[in-house]
């Protein structure tokens, strides 16, 4: 059974042209004085300097959050890669996503920003920086589309769901495009994290 | 049985034995120091050894800018060095030899920093790569990955020789004497893992340049440096290298003297190992503030040391390896990608003539040019780094190098390429004009990552770079062609001594609280090889930097004699107009009035001391005898391990080799050049040690020796569980018996029994 030690997953800023990044460097540092996150937040890491890059960081002990800019998109990222809860692949990936939903929860409710930060729930990329048991080669997507489909579809229900595996390059970590087009706003998911807890 | 996955397992033809089994060993110790079972400091050089490199916040106490914190990191009772959590997130350098990497080389950097670090490479200035925010646990595989691809990282950090730097345009230069890479790579193989290199007092540097005027390969700022030259004898041409020793930069930065005009090209490494010895046997090894060994070379003098190496040298029991690549050095060379085209007059893209006049050095071969790829702050992304990889593929293959400032050159681009290539990097964010002058900032760390970090380096740098960006077009070309270097702290990591304006990073209470401050540094010399070191002319709260930086190179401009340096300009204002000069600047207001002076650039919290930590820089002073023992008990692991997995083979041959690593550790207190012949190092320990009694325990007297005779001369026809077991535990009693043998040494050294 494929199961990777390293997941992230993003979700794209609705309004990125209203973002002003160089806001979030004393709300990451609040978050850490605040224990606004689970675990053991460490620090701040401003990369905003490169292009394209992981932008602006909180970086903790088992779990990392990024105001991320790869591919040129703005989104909050989490990755997840150490101390996991459960075992199974989807015990995983709900781990990856509780701790993507709570950031992306507080940035929305983030008052200190001139423009509110609002997310689109219908597209979240979800990728797996483990290449060796998860390496970027369709035999893997197939592998995991199903523990994703289950994980995700409770969230969005699996009729509004479609997997993409967007990125064949072996280089490159595998990575899916989880679109829902018909999916609720941020509230209304991370309110179901509960009642999904168990999947 | 099914083989689990693992790296070990998936790269094991791909590692060389050597590096393989290296890594292994430092696995096996990290088992030992999570049992407690290897004391920490003794741990903590072996892990710097392997470039596993302390990081800000590992003693588990953060200030969050209101107060003081315990990061509740799991296990906290488990330690990786003294005050180092074993959980808390670290720096891993990898050495880069001469800067030289292939484009599939990047691909696995860029690689690990994707699933180990936070995606971003860093290039040093002594031409390594790190990666921060690594856990220990992911090391060993990281290590593998990158001794698949012809990368070690050992001696990147500790006590030992580090990284060996070059000129980035050696072969290509139009002002060398020769090309100094294939030296440098000779001296990197024959030191790496060497035994003289093992018991330094400190860390030891070492540098290659190609010709004596440029800035090249930093020769006066090393502890030992090889200037390239030539000399005609009868009319037959000799290639060798005036030899500079004792440099350095650090808090007392002083300049390397001359310790030969001209040394035969086939006496560097020789020589480099008899220097090695005298740093070794007569450096400084408890006050590691004067550990260096231009502290030695001060106090002896060079003659003095001159003569302690020759004495050395002559000693120096043969070695093939002195010489054998010299046959090599003649076919050295790189083979370029594509043809030698030169650049035509057909419209360039926008952008393209001011990175063609900034960041393109027309090679010594006619037709081909040297690209600098500026990367801000040293660092680039993994995304970018495969897009560079790709476009190395293209357009020069496996010829590209990191540099000293920060930055990353691709040789050998055929300049009819030069407006493709400009095309292809600004695609990726890497086409910045402006490498090599005033925007292109060196820094260190600084309180980003680095425990000993005052103030913040790379966050003065990107606003300072943000600032100079903005107002690069209007800039006079005196001013452009400044250089800046920014350290976090006085060691100097930044290079603030050798540029024209330099920064390092201190405090200073005012109105009873501390303000963040840099020291500033004016009219250092990057040509000439760090011709000359900067003088400090005052302190000035961070957050004015920017304005003091306006200040200076306004005067500059406006008080300039023609064809005036900076550093004739600074000589000649003097220290009292330069002090008049910043004197308006160091002025701080009440917190109430301006509270941004209370904290540091990129970081709203309250400037804080709190979170300096104890540095790693200088390493661990740990015996040659603990280091070399904690290798034998990395074996004793494996061979546990090996028992375990049933591997009876493998567990015999681990036990047998930790017992030969444990009696060469002791054998080494002795007698240096013992080697790695078993058979020799068995007759030498029987000798020095076991005839000798020196390793007698009182009660089982010469017991535990005798287990390694049995094995050493008798390899069993057939191992079996039970002969394996008791051979295993006879490893570890012998292991035992050599560590209690060194402490009774020692404590024979320490307290001599008096006999009336």
């Amino acid at each position: 059974m494929m199961l990777p030690n390293r997941i992230s997953a993003k979700l794209f800023i609705d309004n990125p042209q209203a973002l002003q990044v160089t806001a979030f460097i004393p709300v990451f540092h609040s978050w850490i004085r605040e224990a606004r996150v689970p675990g053991v937040p460490i620090d701040v890491a401003n990369y905003l300097h490169v292009k394209d890059g992981p932008g602006l960081m909180l970086i903790g002990h088992a779990g990392d959050y990024a105001v991320d800019f790869r591919d040129g998109r703005a989104g909050l990222l989490y990755v997840h890669k150490r101390d996991w809860p459960g075992a199974t692949l989807a015990d995983r990936l709900h781990t990856t996503l509780e701790g993507l939903l709570l950031g992306a929860r507080l940035m929305e409710n983030e008052t200190r920003f001139e423009h509110a930060v609002t997310f689109n729930t219908g597209e979240l990329e979800l990728t797996f920086p483990d290449r060796l048991n998860a390496p970027n080669m369709p035999e893997t997507f197939a592998a995991l589309q199903n523990d994703v489909r289950a994980v995700f579809g409770a969230f969005y229900g699996t009729d509004n769901l479609d997997l993409i595996h967007t990125d064949q390059d072996e280089r490159s970590l595998l990575t899916i495009a989880v679109q829902a087009p018909l999916a609720p706003p941020l509230a209304e998911l991370q309110g179901q994290l509960p009642t999904v807890a168990l999947v | 049985m099914a083989t689990e996955k693992s790296w070990k397992n998936e790269l094991e033809k791909r590692m060389p034995d050597v590096l393989a089994r290296e890594i292994d060993v430092f696995e096996g110790q990290m088992a030992l120091r999570r049992q407690d079972k290897l004391e920490e400091r003794v741990f903590a050089e072996t892990r710097l050894r392997r470039g596993v490199y302390g990081q800000r916040y590992d003693n588990g106490q953060r200030h969050d800018g209101v107060a003081d914190r315990p990061l509740p990191y799991p296990e906290r009772h488990l330690t990786k060095g003294p005050d180092t959590l074993w959980h808390a997130p670290g720096m891993q350098r990898i050495k880069v030899p001469f800067g030289g990497l292939s484009p599939q080389q990047l691909e696995v950097l860029a690689q690990l920093a994707e699933e180990y670090s936070d995606g971003i490479l860093h290039v040093t200035t002594r031409q390594d790569i790190q990666l921060h925010y690594v856990h220990i646990e992911d090391t060993p595989d990281l290590m593998r990955r990158l001794a698949a691809v012809g990368i070690t990282t050992r001696e990147a950090c500790g006590n030992s020789v580090r990284n060996i730097t070059a000129c980035p345009l050696a072969g290509v230069c139009k002002t060398e004497s020769f090309d100094v890479t294939p030296y440098a790579d000779a001296m990197m193989r024959f030191l790496l893992g060497h035994d003289d290199v093992q018991d330094f007092g400190r860390k030891f540097k070492i540098a290659f340049s190609g010709c004596e005027h440029e800035a090249c390969g930093l020769t006066k700022m090393h502890d030992l440096a090889f200037l390239a030259r030539i000399r005609e004898i009868d009319g037959a041409q000799q290639r060798g290298f005036t030899v500079y020793v004792g440099g350095g930069l650090g808090p007392i930065p002083h300049q390397a003297k001359v310790l030969y005009d001209f040394l035969p090209e086939e006496e560097i490494l020789s020589l480099a190992q008899a220097i090695s010895r005298v740093f070794a046997r007569h450096g400084e090894k408890k006050n590691r503030n004067r550990a260096r060994i231009k502290f030695l070379v001060a106090q002896l003098g060079v003659e003095e040391f001159l003569r302690l190496v020759e004495e050395e040298w002559e000693t120096l029991p043969y070695d093939e390896r002195w010489t054998a690549y010299l046959g090599d050095v003649p076919g050295y060379r790189e083979t370029p990608r594509r043809p030698a085209i030169a650049l035509n007059g057909a419209p360039h893209p926008a952008g393209f003539d001011q990175w063609l006049n900034t960041n393109v050095y027309r090679q010594r071969q006619n037709g081909y040019a040297v690209a600098t790829v500026h990367l801000p702050l040293g660092d680039i992304t993994s995304m970018q780094s495969y897009a560079l990889a790709d476009i190395a593929r293209h357009y020069v293959g496996d010829t590209v190098r990191t540099t000293v400032e920060q930055n990353i050159v691709l040789r050998w681009v055929s300049e009819a390429d030069l407006p493709a290539l400009y095309d292809d990097l600004r695609a990726i964010g890497l086409g910045d004009a402006g490498a090599g002058t005033i925007v292109d900032i060196t820094s260190c760390p600084g309180t980003d990552t680095c425990k000993l970090g005052i103030a913040a380096s790379r966050g003065l740098t990107g606003e300072l770079r943000a600032r100079l960006r903005a107002e690069e077009a209007s800039l006079p070309e005196v001013v452009k062609e400044l250089k800046i270097k920014i350290s976090g702290c006085f060691n100097s990591c930044g290079q603030h001594h050798v540029a024209d304006i330099g920064f390092f990073g201190n405090s200073r209470r005012r109105n009873n609280q501390l303000v963040p401050h840099f020291q500033v540094v004016l009219g250092g010399r990057w040509d000439e090889n760090a011709g000359s070191y900067g003088q400090m002319v005052g302190a000035v709260p961070s957050k004015v930097v920017p304005d003091v930086l306006k200040a200076i190179t306004k005067r500059f401009v406006e008080e300039r004699q023609q064809g005036e340096s900076f550093q004739d300009w600074t000589q000649r204002l003097g220290k009292r107009e330069i002090k008049a000069l910043l004197e308006p600047f160091t002025v701080v207001p009440a917190h109430e009035v301006d509270p941004r002076f209370y904290s540091d650039w990129g970081d709203p919290r309250e400037f804080t001391l709190g979170d300096i930590g104890v540095g790693e820089c200088a390493g661990e002073v740990v015996s040659l005898f603990s280091i070399e023992v904690s290798r034998a008990e990395g074996a004793a692991f494996d061979a546990l391990v090996a028992l375990d997995e049933q591997n009876l083979a493998e567990a015999d041959r681990g036990a047998y080799r930790a017992m030969i690593l444990a009696a060469r550790a002791l054998v080494r207190t002795q007698f240096l050049d013992v080697g790695d012949d078993p058979d020799r190092i068995v007759e030498e320990f029987r000798t020095r040690f076991y005839d000798t009694k020196l390793f007698f325990d009182r009660f089982a007297r010469g017991k535990f020796a005798e287990y390694l005779f049995k094995r050493h001369e008798a390899q069993p026809a057939q191992v079996t569980a039970d002969s394996v077991k008791q051979l295993v535990e006879e490893a570890h009693l012998f292991i035992e018996a050599a560590h209690a043998c060194d402490a009774r040494i020692a404590n024979v050294v320490a307290n001599p029994i008096q006999i009336s």
